[in-house]
């Protein structure tokens, strides 16, 4: 089979396996590389495309001499990959929890905090909350709580807009379940609706949340789609114990 | 040693010392990459970690059919690698009006890589039989995450210009690799 005459948009202009192999490459500025991971999300044949690209290159990555990385940062991986202690096991120090979840110093992760908790008017009583950042330091935070009730949430994000055509869909992780989708959510806005009743039973303490980048109006699959740029804990108000 | 396909389907089902044994056998490998692509120490271990804690908790998108987990696990490496460059040469835009990374790395031609296995003779045999400067081209945008735009200011050579030697020259690679 010459595959060139069937894959996606062949056409000139719009040559689908042409745009794989740059984007594999690397070539493409943010926005491109941004808005081609948009178009990968509804196209199985790019995306085939892409996979064997990667294949394609993939000796050129073999071929570069291994470095040991630094024995701490083993150390902390593991760290972050940790089961979420049972609640109660141990007293809850918001100070760890902070350093953990954030990544930095709990020092950081404090101003981090204050500064959300400052500008978010607090929602009746908040039942719990959950702050979620990205991998790398960054002054990037998106904020999230829900009521008593557990009817309604807020969501505030404090955070640079994904791009054009994109947006940042807020989801939980139930352990051994499906992502579940709890809406988008808009950079720079703080926003009060109510919690989508087929989350609301996995909000509990210690719940993962993350944000991933997904077409413009969410993702079209009702899975996770795009890269997870955000993550954090759920924290139940009445666990903490500190 | 167990195969890194298992390990990350262990990983998928939350087994930590699978996980464990993943990041011993590939971290080094992904680390000298990031090292390459990134320059910085300081980035490339950012830069790993988050990686890695991704193919932990992407593990149960991870299928065999869809390729090798070493390339899996690459894919994973470079996109966060690329991130980071773009992210850091938009902050160096906006700070000094030049995107240009400060570090110029010649890098060395594809010549004189040591690609190791039949599809890494194949690649290098295939990467031989293009241009000069397709060559080049391709070999530095890979092993240095530049942009079109990069490569142009980088190699002196009109935008339109590289993007055809980098067009044209994986056509030819395709080409050689799947005759």
């Amino acid at each position: 089979m010459t595959d060139t005459t069937d894959m996606p948009g062949n056409g000139p202009g719009d040559d689908g396996d042409g745009r794989a192999a740059e984007y594999v490459l690397g070539t493409l500025s943010l926005a491109e590389r941004l808005a081609f991971e948009a178009e990968l999300a509804g196209d199985p044949a790019l995306r085939r495309a892409v996979a064997a690209w990667s294949a394609r290159l993939q000796p050129l990555a073999d071929s570069v001499a291994p470095v040991a990385p630094p024995t701490e940062l083993r150390a902390r991986v593991l760290a972050q990959i940790a089961p979420a202690p049972a609640a109660g096991q141990r007293p809850f120090s918001l100070g760890r929890w902070l350093a953990w979840t954030f990544g930095l110093s709990a020092l950081a992760g404090a101003v981090a905090v204050a500064l959300v908790f400052l500008t978010t008017p607090q929602p009746p009583e908040a039942a719990g909350f959950a702050m979620l950042h990205r991998a790398t330091a960054s002054n990037d935070v998106i904020a999230f709580q829900i009521d008593k009730k557990r009817q309604d949430m807020v969501v505030l994000a404090s955070a640079a807009a994904p791009g054009p055509g994109r947006d940042y869909e807020l989801w939980v992780l139930p352990p051994n379940k499906p992502p579940i989708s709890l809406g988008i959510v808009k950079a720079g806005l703080r926003e009060e609706r109510p919690l989508p009743a087929a989350a609301a039973p996995y909000i509990t303490d210690f719940a993962n949340l993350a944000i991933s980048v997904e077409p413009s109006g969410g993702s079209p699959s009702g899975a996770p789609t795009g890269p997870v740029l955000f993550t954090g804990l759920f924290r139940m108000m009445d666990q903490l114990t500190e | 040693m167990t195969a890194l396909e298992t390990l990350i389907e262990a990983s998928a089902a939350g087994d930590r010392a699978a996980f464990a044994a993943l990041y011993d056998a590939a971290a080094p490998q992904l680390f000298g990459l990031a090292m390459r692509i990134l320059k910085r120490r300081d980035w490339a271990e950012d830069v790993l970690q988050e990686a890695l804690i991704s193919a932990w908790r992407n593990a149960g998108d991870y299928r065999r059919e869809l390729g090798s987990a070493r390339t899996w696990l690459t894919v994973i490496l470079r996109n966060r690698a690329l991130d980071r460059l773009r992210r850091e040469a938009a902050a160096r835009l906006a700070d000094t009006g030049d995107d240009l990374p400060e570090v110029a790395d010649p890098g060395p031609s594809a010549l004189d890589l040591a690609m190791a296995g039949d599809d890494g003779r194949r690649l290098k045999d295939c990467l031989e039989t293009l241009e000069e400067t397709q060559r080049r081209a391709i070999v530095m945008a890979y092993y240095d995450g530049l942009t079109h735009e990069q490569l142009s200011a980088r190699l002196g050579s009109p935008l339109g210009t590289v993007k055809s030697w980098i067009r044209r020259g994986l056509q030819r690679l395709k080409g050689c690799l799947e005759p």
